[in-house]
């Protein structure tokens, strides 16, 4: 037990890719405590699917929000307050099929907050059938005979929707997505991690990933080159990296906005009086 | 002559609009009671748009049909228009565009052409500032002081002002003389009241109880809270946002609402739609939000810039599941202001979804009146008890989000302030974390009927039901901006007949109602649809029948005369 777990018992599967992000991120938030960001200061969105549960599963404030529209929601919550640390937690069903259209919006006026996908490569919570980053072939509930749709290409659609930090991580190396989640939260902007999480019950991925996943920061990739990072997002067959494929310091929406009102002193009786 | 109706009429792109609000300000300005009525299809450019303004010596809700003073931009509008002149109206052409046949001559007191194009050539400007030669003409015909319209084109126009003034001052030197008799209003007091659409009132409403955020997407007819919003943002003190979609607008403004500020999305019925599933969600994680619903004729995309008053039923059960959903509906700019600021004070208060339910007639519509934003309170949401909240502060215990108490509403903390707050869109414990089981799901429930009860017995408290009282056996009741054309028929019926109008959709007046109602001989429902919504909803809540139904379906308002016709006929 540490200071940010909760009563709720965990019902994720033994074997599941979740638990490896909930320790990831705890790790994280004990890190930004020495920082001195308070645990208070933290506030998360979670969609609705198994990896929406890590809701409950940690003591810091948060909007269990409905199913796709978490990034929405984070998006209210850093405008109301800009000073909390704004971090989003949600499934490949939830951001890349109901909610993308929150997903491209918010990268595209960079408002600083942090997106974590669990990416199972399948709507789990509802048993199995396919998400836009299932692979041609998956039989599941909905696709007896098999999947026939192209999956999404996250990361470069990421990129394409000019996300400032785009990351891919994996479940099965927690120090790395430890290290990249903190980097994330970090980053001034919008920031996204797909995060591979294996899940045991439709697809057991974590041999396949295992085998396949290199770090890009032991390349010679920079991540500020954005031709080099949409190459590298092609590269998921054979061999997958993970870590940034993609970062950028712009101006964010938060900033933007301090730039444009830089007046902001109520005075409706003058309005009313322009009325008059 | 105690009031005058004018009307402008023109292709779209040719400030048409513009024309009749500057008349009306003008107007406004010198005391008169102004309403205002645009019409325009929904096209950019071209059609045939048209400003109704009626003005009066008295308090006037409503544009009229019979028109005094016409002010044609274009054939069209002399021909659009022509069932609607009168035998001592007066026609203002720009003669440069408009021929006017003999046979027309004949059936008004005088047509009066100008040679607009030439003058606005003269004093060198673009040809939109035309319509500020018929402004200029117009007010001149009801030999209104120029003063009032210059004072009116530099607050509107800033440092352009210069360009319509030297127009307006060529205008109004050649237009008398061309006039073979001019319009005397009766004289009143210099006016010190707001002209304002019911969208403004709307918003400084909201302002006026707290409003923190604005969110919206744009739709007719709730698109120009928008752009007033945007336009004033600083002057109001506002956060204002434009996101994807209206699913983002409701989700956006209800992370908001959670982070502390109070948020207010607006949106017409496609848009209210889209917001259903998260309506719901304000409900379970008691989160409040004010809506704003604009109605214009549905099903679907409809008539877009039109109105209609059939969203009602709709309305009241917007969104899945069980949980309190104050509607309330204005009828006009000055219900709007005040009843959208307590709308906003409910939401807070009561921490759940609160609508305010109005169309195109009164958003769009203006009309002037006093608001006094100091007699608008602003609600501090329920506070934890100090001692608690020491505790708390001091950690010694935690924060439950939805701490049960004895009428259902908890005390609101928001994250941030050395606290914990969990929200949820599952059913949740008092701490806020999920539960499934069924003893922890009865009680959140109860949770929220208990809150359901406290505010349909608090909400007793309220006027929720306005009425013009005249001792009459017979009463017409009515609900939103019906109320004006309604108020209007009444003056045109000897019979002093009493009006009623519902104010709260929910919770619903129905004592009030079965008190002003009982001892009434004769009741007629006027509404703005075709299924008479109000009229179902008073027999499903009050059991009264209401027999007399005059129901109005093609897009466009009631007005005045033809209104009093129908309900003499059922006297
Ligand atoms: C509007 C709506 N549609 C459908 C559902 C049902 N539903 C619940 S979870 C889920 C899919 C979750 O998949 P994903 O987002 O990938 O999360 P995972 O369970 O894989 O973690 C769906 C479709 C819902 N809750 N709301
Ligand atoms: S179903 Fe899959 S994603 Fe859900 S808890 Fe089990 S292993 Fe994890």
């Amino acid at each position: 037990m540490d200071e940010f777990d909760t009563s709720a018992t965990n019902t994720w599967c033994p074997g599941c890719g979740n638990f490896a992000i909930l320790r990831s991120f705890k790790d994280v938030l004990n890190n930004l405590n020495k920082e001195e960001v308070k645990k208070e200061d933290i506030a998360i969105t979670t969609g609705i699917g198994c990896h929406g549960k890590i809701f409950d599963y940690l003591d810091v404030s948060g909007f269990y929000s409905i199913h796709g529209r978490a990034a929405a929601t984070a998006t209210g919550i850093k405008i109301g307050n800009p000073d909390l640390e704004v971090i989003s937690f949600e499934g490949d069903g939830d951001a890349y099929n109901e909610g993308i259209s929150h997903l491209v919006h918010a990268a595209r006026r960079n408002i600083d907050i942090t997106v974590l996908v669990h990416d199972n490569k399948i709507y789990a919570l509802t048993t199995g059938q396919f998400t836009p980053t299932t692979p041609i072939g998956y039989k599941g509930k909905s696709t007896p005979k098999g999947n026939i749709e192209p999956p999404l290409n996250p990361i470069e659609f990421m990129i394409a929707s000019k996300a400032s930090f785009v990351a891919r991580g994996f479940a099965g190396d927690r120090k790395h997505l430890k290290n990249l989640i903190h980097k994330s939260i970090k980053h001034k902007g919008f920031s996204i991690i797909n995060i591979l999480q294996p899940t045991v019950a439709f697809q057991n991925t974590w041999k396949y990933f295992r085998e396949r996943v290199y770090k890009l920061q032991e390349t010679k990739h920079d991540p500020k080159n954005k031709i080099q990072a949409i190459k590298k997002s092609k590269e998921n067959e054979q061999k997958i990296p993970i870590g940034i494929f993609y970062k950028k310091q712009r101006k964010t929406y938060q900033q933007a906005i301090n730039e444009q009102t830089t007046n902001k002193k109520q005075n409706i009786h003058k309005v009313i009086e322009n009325l008059k | 002559m105690k009031d005058i109706c004018i009307l402008v009429g023109g292709k779209a792109g040719e400030g048409v609009r513009a024309s009749g609000e500057v008349i009306g300000r003008a107007l406004n300005k010198a005391g008169y009671y102004v309403y205002i009525r645009d019409d325009y299809p929904s096209l950019i450019e071209g059609g045939h748009n048209f400003s109704q303004v009626h003005a009066s010596v008295e308090e006037t809700f409503s544009q009229r049909k019979e028109i005094d003073l016409i002010g044609a931009f274009d054939e069209r509008t002399v021909f659009e228009h022509r069932d609607e002149f009168k035998s001592d109206s007066i026609l203002v052409v720009n003669s440069n565009k408009v021929e006017v046949d003999s046979e027309l001559r004949e059936e008004v007191k005088d047509v009066v052409g100008l040679p607009i194009s030439d003058w606005r050539k003269e004093v060198g400007g673009p040809e939109i500032i035309e319509n500020t030669g018929f402004a200029a003409a117009i007010t001149s015909l009801i030999s209104l002081d120029p003063d009032y319209l210059n004072e009116v084109f530099r607050q509107e126009y800033g440092d352009k002002a210069g360009i319509n003034i030297s127009l307006a001052e060529k205008t109004i030197g050649e237009c008398k003389d061309r006039c073979k008799e001019l319009f005397e209003l009766d004289e009143v007091d210099e006016g010190g009241k707001a002209l304002l659409s019911g969208n403004q009132s709307i918003l400084l409403g909201a302002v006026s109880a707290g409003l923190d955020f604005y969110v919206a997407y744009p739709m007719t007819p709730a698109t120009s809270i928008l752009h007033f919003a945007a336009q004033n943002q600083e002057e109001l003190g506002l956060d204002v946002m434009q996101p994807e979609n209206e699913i983002a607008v409701i989700n956006i403004a209800l992370g908001a609402s959670f982070a502390g500020k109070k948020s207010m999305v607006a949106t017409s019925g496609g848009g209210y739609d889209l917001m259903q599933e998260t309506i719901s969600l304000a409900g379970m994680s008691e989160t409040p939000i004010l809506l704003i619903e604009a109605q214009r004729p549905g099903p679907s995309t409809g008539v877009p810039t039109y109105t209609s008053q059939a969203d009602l039923k709709y309305v009241l059960e917007a969104g899945h599941g069980e949980f309190p959903h104050i509607v309330i509906a204005p009828g006009d700019v000055r219900q709007a202001f005040y009843l959208t600021g307590k709308a906003l004070n409910h939401a807070w208060r009561y921490q759940t979804p609160v609508t305010v339910l109005v169309d195109k007639h009164l958003s769009e519509s203006l009309k002037n009146t006093e608001i006094d934003p100091d007699k608008i309170e602003e609600t501090e949401p329920k506070k934890l008890p100090k001692e608690q909240n020491n505790r708390l502060e001091h950690n010694k215990e935690t924060y439950n989000r939805y701490f049960l108490t004895e009428d259902g509403v908890s005390p609101l903390k928001f994250p941030g302030n050395d606290v914990i707050v969990k929200n949820s869109s599952y059913e949740h414990l008092e701490n806020g974390l999920t539960t499934e089981k069924p003893i922890e799901v009865e009680k959140m429930q109860e949770k929220r009927l208990k809150k359901t009860q406290k505010i349909k017995k608090q909400l007793r408290n309220e006027q929720r039901v306005w009425s013009k009282e005249t001792g009459s056996d017979t009463s017409v009741i009515t609900w939103g901006s019906t109320k004006g054309a309604v108020i209007e028929a009444t003056k045109e019926i000897e019979d002093p007949i009493s009006v009623i109008q519902p104010l709260y959709m929910w919770p619903f007046p129905i004592k009030e109602l079965k008190n002003k109602l009982s001892n009434k001989k004769t009741v007629i429902s006027v509404e703005a649809n075709s299924t008479a919504q109000l009229t179902s909803l008073i027999k499903e809540k009050t059991e009264i029948n209401i027999d007399n139904t005059i129901l109005k379906y093609n897009s466009r308002p009631f007005y005045p005369k033809e209104l009093a016709k129908q309900i003499m006929e059922v006297i």
